[in-house]
């Protein structure tokens, strides 16, 4: 039961991180958070407990790719891309989440 | 990302825990700033950032897991993947398999060769400066040319040569075949090669007529002699001759297959004797006894000081003998040499040539 209800929440931090990188410059870690929290209009607080292992998993997969550079308070942080494979599977993640968010939307409507 | 980075998060920990640490560190400081830009007292804000954190090494933890866990599992499970699908075409796997064996045993075999052949340096005393001469189409020398040679040279310190041949061993029962050299005294003293019994050869054993002696490798010593003791001053005989035994070479010594173009390890050597006039013979018109010529050369002095230095002595030459056709005097490239490193020896034999090709094939055949 935790394995799956994680797993989820997993997925969903993926597409988010995904279309967010998807917008253009890389970002690190916190402007992501942040980001995701600014759109969603606050509904959305992306934990960090899942934020991180999320951005490694991707990194790992390809989907992302990561570089420490300055930031601009001076520190060192870690900056992500978004690739073309991440791109794909953007496309595809997305499409699903659309089909299977019309789906509950419309099994609500009638029920 | 790169295999050798996936290597270092797995074999080098600590690495990997530094970036995860700081990574994390960076995020918490970012929020913090953020939170005192909102309004909260430091405390609020510290309270704030942790409770949003939440438990940072079990984060920590879940991106080490992504890191080396995951990529070592589905390693793990490429790799027995892999072994299903080879055992699965257990007949073309096994094909690969052999093809790979043959290709790479076949190169590790050709390139020993070449190495001992090409690559190491020879075992002599100084063997960059070791040389041999050859006559410009490529024979070896006559005995008369390599004295003319070391009359001549201004540029070669020492000289030697070293004529390989059959000769007969008899003892009590049948005669023997032995692989035997014929060298001149200096031959050991140039290569720096001491003898481990005994001595090595001195210049007027090279002077005919002397009483004959003889120089035993150490692989003759010991599976022919039986490692005898008191082997010096014993007498072979050798093409029906006594030859008293008058040293035995060290262990590893050896001037000959398949480094220097002999056909087989040497198993004795004998001085050779140098007629004290001889007639000008030219191993390329046939004539005379061909000799594998090695010579030392002086301190500083080059490849091309040696070449010239040549030319002078075919100069001479050419002056020197009358030719057959009045009014047309020798041309002097009839008595050029070649001068070439130990090493490289290009027409010494053919292994150099030959295990090129075997290398060439076997590399074609991969």
């Amino acid at each position: 039961m935790g394995k799956t209800k994680r797993d989820q929440l997993l997925g969903k931090v993926d597409l988010l991180v995904l279309r967010i990188l998807a917008c253009g410059d890389s970002m690190h870690g916190y402007a992501i958070a942040e980001r995701i929290e600014q759109l969603s209009e606050n509904v959305l607080q992306v934990g960090e407990g899942s934020l991180y292992p999320a951005l490694h998993r991707m990194d790992e997969s390809g989907w992302i790719r990561s570089e420490w550079a300055a930031s601009d308070n001076n520190r060192r942080a870690r900056y992500y891309r978004i690739t073309a494979t991440g791109r794909r599977q953007l496309a595809e993640e997305e499409s699903e989440w659309l089909l299977a968010a019309d789906a509950i939307a419309r099994v609500l409507r009638l029920a | 990302m790169a295999l050798w980075r996936r290597l270092l998060n797995v074999f080098r920990p600590a690495r990997l825990d530094r970036e995860l640490n700081e990574e994390l560190e960076f995020h918490q400081e970012m929020r913090l700033r953020r939170f005192r830009e909102r309004g909260l007292s430091a405390a609020e804000a510290e309270d704030e950032t942790r409770r949003r954190m939440g438990n940072l090494s079990i984060t920590k933890e879940e991106m080490r897991d992504a890191r080396v866990v995951q990529w070592l599992a589905s390693s793990l499970q490429d790799l027995r993947h892999g072994l299903v699908l080879l055992r699965r075409d257990a007949g073309v796997s096994g094909l690969i398999v052999l093809v790979l064996a043959l290709g790479i045993g076949g190169n590790a075999a050709v390139f020993t060769l070449l190495k001992a052949a090409f690559l190491d340096p020879l075992p002599f005393r100084d063997a960059g400066r070791l040389v041999t001469i050859i006559e410009n189409d490529g024979w070896i020398p006559t005995v008369s040319e390599f004295r003319e040679i070391r009359a001549h040279t201004r540029t070669l310190e020492t000289m030697a040569f070293a004529e390989h041949r059959d000769m007969q061993l008899s003892r009590t029962g049948e005669p023997t075949r032995v692989f035997a050299a014929r060298v001149t005294a200096s031959f050991f003293a140039l290569l720096g090669v001491n003898a481990a019994q005994g001595r090595t050869f001195v210049e007027q054993e090279n002077q005919p007529g002397q009483a004959p002696v003889v120089i035993l490798s150490d692989g003759f010593w010991r599976s022919r002699m039986g490692s005898d003791p008191a082997v010096i001053g014993r007498t072979l005989r050798l093409d029906g001759q006594p030859a008293v035994v008058v040293g035995v070479l060290p262990p590893g010594f050896h001037f000959d297959y398949p480094t220097m173009g002999a056909p087989e390890p040497v198993d004795l050597y004998a001085p050779y004797p140098i007629e004290s006039s001889l007639p000008f013979e030219r191993a390329a018109n046939g004539q005379g006894v061909p000799v594998r010529v090695i010579a030392r050369l002086r301190e500083g002095v080059t490849l091309a000081q040696v070449e010239s230095d040549l030319w002078d002595t075919a100069l001479v030459l050419a002056r020197e003998n009358t030719s057959p056709f009045p009014g047309h005097p020798h041309d002097p490239a009839m008595f050029a040499f070649n001068v070439m490193t130990l090493r490289e020896r290009p027409s010494w034999g053919t292994s150099g040539g030959c295990c090129g090709c075997f290398w060439g094939a076997s590399g074609c055949y991969c």
